[in-house]
């Protein structure tokens, strides 16, 4: 009886009502497209909150959330805005989403000390086998959508003229803050190197012979630096 | 510490949280929100644990659906209950979930001998797996459902019987109840068994776009009705742990401190005169 009440109950509400069923309807679609504004803000400064407002409310009706914390809502909607037929006017959105998706990853991971320079300090470097940190991401996207990302993060919304290249992202969280920046191809396949277990050796190897422009010790310093490496390490064997 | 009026903590506030003087101040936030792994939100919330008494309230746990709490929610709510140490735990006697989809509302259900043994399973469960009492909330009414075998208040107070679990009386979802079902709020209030009660909620309340119903909306200041039913459910209950709550148009810290000195005078007027 009570399931059958629930099925009505959601049924009812999935549609346009009036009235009382009105408000529970609008409470859990506005529930949803509050949760999405919040994870995915830039996405909804380019879409403009008008049509955020319609999108989300699409997402929601089409992917409603799995789990009561909203906090993490949204893994799917990326994916699912590359798939929308209006996408082609806006075709680096979901790369922009996509780097908004793991902003909220790192900003709820479990916490660690990153890598620390000092811990490297007078060792062979090229042995170590290093662990990602908790909280860093990285990946690899077909749009400039990281440049788009920190544009918009830090002006007003415009015109978008960044160089149409495609380019990285890397997400790290080195203190109470979360860090988003640009990658270069080395240092994605660095970090991809170190994600599968290799020694930082073997990654600079396989980055270096790749990309011979690229100046491995720096980028591996700079890795250090944005808090890419956990704090805990082993030699290789 | 004996908790006194309290204010539901958001995040902007939270260095004017930390260094409120205020005696008996205790803050509530909702438990799904700090659900997560780490990061500077949970730390957030531990520093302010550090400081003040913490309630926590949750919005998910869908107690009166036909399902089992989720274990992966209950396990959640164990951790951050372990992790903070809260003064209070606090749902909701609603559902949420149905099917693998979560619904972000609190959603009604008829109080059948059948909601009544689900929901008294579900609380049993939680409280089981927390190792602790819990407080269950009145929900605000928009809908006059058919089939209610029970009235609320004593729906309300035979679930505390059968539980143990004590009430969190929301008074403002009992005036927008009043309004939209068209009950009689001092007599609902008048029937709740002041032994029963643990918690009070006082926020604001607004009109929806069609003008006629009271939509339980968080976002705007406590209203003089919910006032004087509080002052009357205070002189009958003494003093009661009282939350401020807002969660729209979040006003400056001091203002929500201003409502909260309201609830702290009546509460001591109360704490006189037990004296």
């Amino acid at each position: 009886m009570l399931l059958e009440f629930q099925r009505d109950f959601a049924a009812t509400i999935g549609a346009p009502a009036e009235g009382p069923l009105r408000v529970y309807r609008n409470t859990v679609l506005s529930g949803c497209a509050d949760a999405l504004r919040a994870n995915f803000p830039i996405v909804a400064k380019l879409l403009g909150d008008e049509m955020f407002d319609v999108v989300a409310t699409d997402y929601a009706t089409n992917c409603p959330p799995r789990n009561p914390v909203l906090a993490l809502y949204g893994a799917r909607f990326p994916d699912w805005l590359e798939e929308q037929p209006w996408i082609w006017d806006v075709a680096y959105v979901p790369d922009v989403a996509r780097i908004e998706r793991l902003h909220v990853e790192a900003l709820f991971a479990r916490d660690a000390e990153p890598l620390d320079m000092s811990a490297l300090k007078g060792r062979d470097n090229w042995s170590l086998r290093l662990t990602l940190h908790p909280a860093a991401r990285f990946d690899w996207l077909s749009m400039p959508a990281t440049s788009i990302w920190l544009s918009q993060r830090d002006c007003a919304p415009g015109e978008i003229e960044p160089d149409w290249q495609p380019e990285g992202v890397l997400i790290t969280r080195p203190g109470s803050e979360v860090q988003v920046a640009r990658l270069n191809r080395a240092g994605h396949r660095f970090l991809f190197g170190i994600r599968l277990g290799e020694t930082v050796g073997e990654a600079a190897i396989a980055a270096g012979s790749l990309y011979p422009e690229a100046d491995i010790g720096s980028l591996f310093t700079s890795l250090v630096r944005d808090g890419a490496f956990a704090g805990s390490f082993n030699r290789s064997t | 510490m004996t908790l006194a009026a309290g204010v539901g903590f958001k995040a902007e506030h939270f260095a004017e949280a930390l260094a409120a003087p205020a005696a008996g101040l205790w803050f509530e936030v909702h438990a799904e929100n700090y659900m997560v792994a780490g990061g500077p939100r949970l730390a957030m919330l531990e520093s302010l644990r550090r400081e003040r008494p913490l309630s926590l309230h949750g919005v998910g746990m869908s107690l009166a659906g036909a399902s089992d709490p989720d274990p992966d929610h209950l396990s959640a709510l164990k951790r951050l209950v372990e992790r903070v140490q809260p003064t209070l735990v606090s749902e909701h006697l609603a559902w949420s979930r149905l099917d693998g989809r979560c619904f972000p509302d609190l959603l009604p259900v008829p109080r059948t001998n059948e909601v009544l043994r689900r929901l008294a399973a579900n609380i049993g469960r939680v409280q089981d797996e927390l190792g602790r009492e819990i407080l269950i909330e009145n929900p605000s009414h928009y809908l006059a459902l058919r089939d209610h075998a029970w009235s609320e208040t004593s729906f309300l107070s035979e679930l505390a019987r059968r539980t143990g679990c004590k009430l969190l009386i929301d008074v403002n979802n009992v005036a927008v109840g009043a309004h939209n079902l068209g009950y009689d709020p001092e007599a609902w209030l008048d029937a709740i068994p002041t032994k029963l009660i643990g918690e009070i909620h006082l926020a604001g309340h607004a009109l929806d776009d069609e003008g006629s119903l009271l939509i339980d909306s968080h976002d705007a200041p406590v209203s003089e009705k919910v006032w004087h039913l509080y002052e009357d459910l205070i002189v009958r209950t003494g003093a009661i742990p009282t939350l401020i709550e807002r969660d729209g148009n979040i006003p400056p810290f001091a203002e929500l401190m201003a409502e909260r000195e309201r609830a702290q005078a009546i509460l001591r007027g109360r704490m006189d005169l037990a004296a």
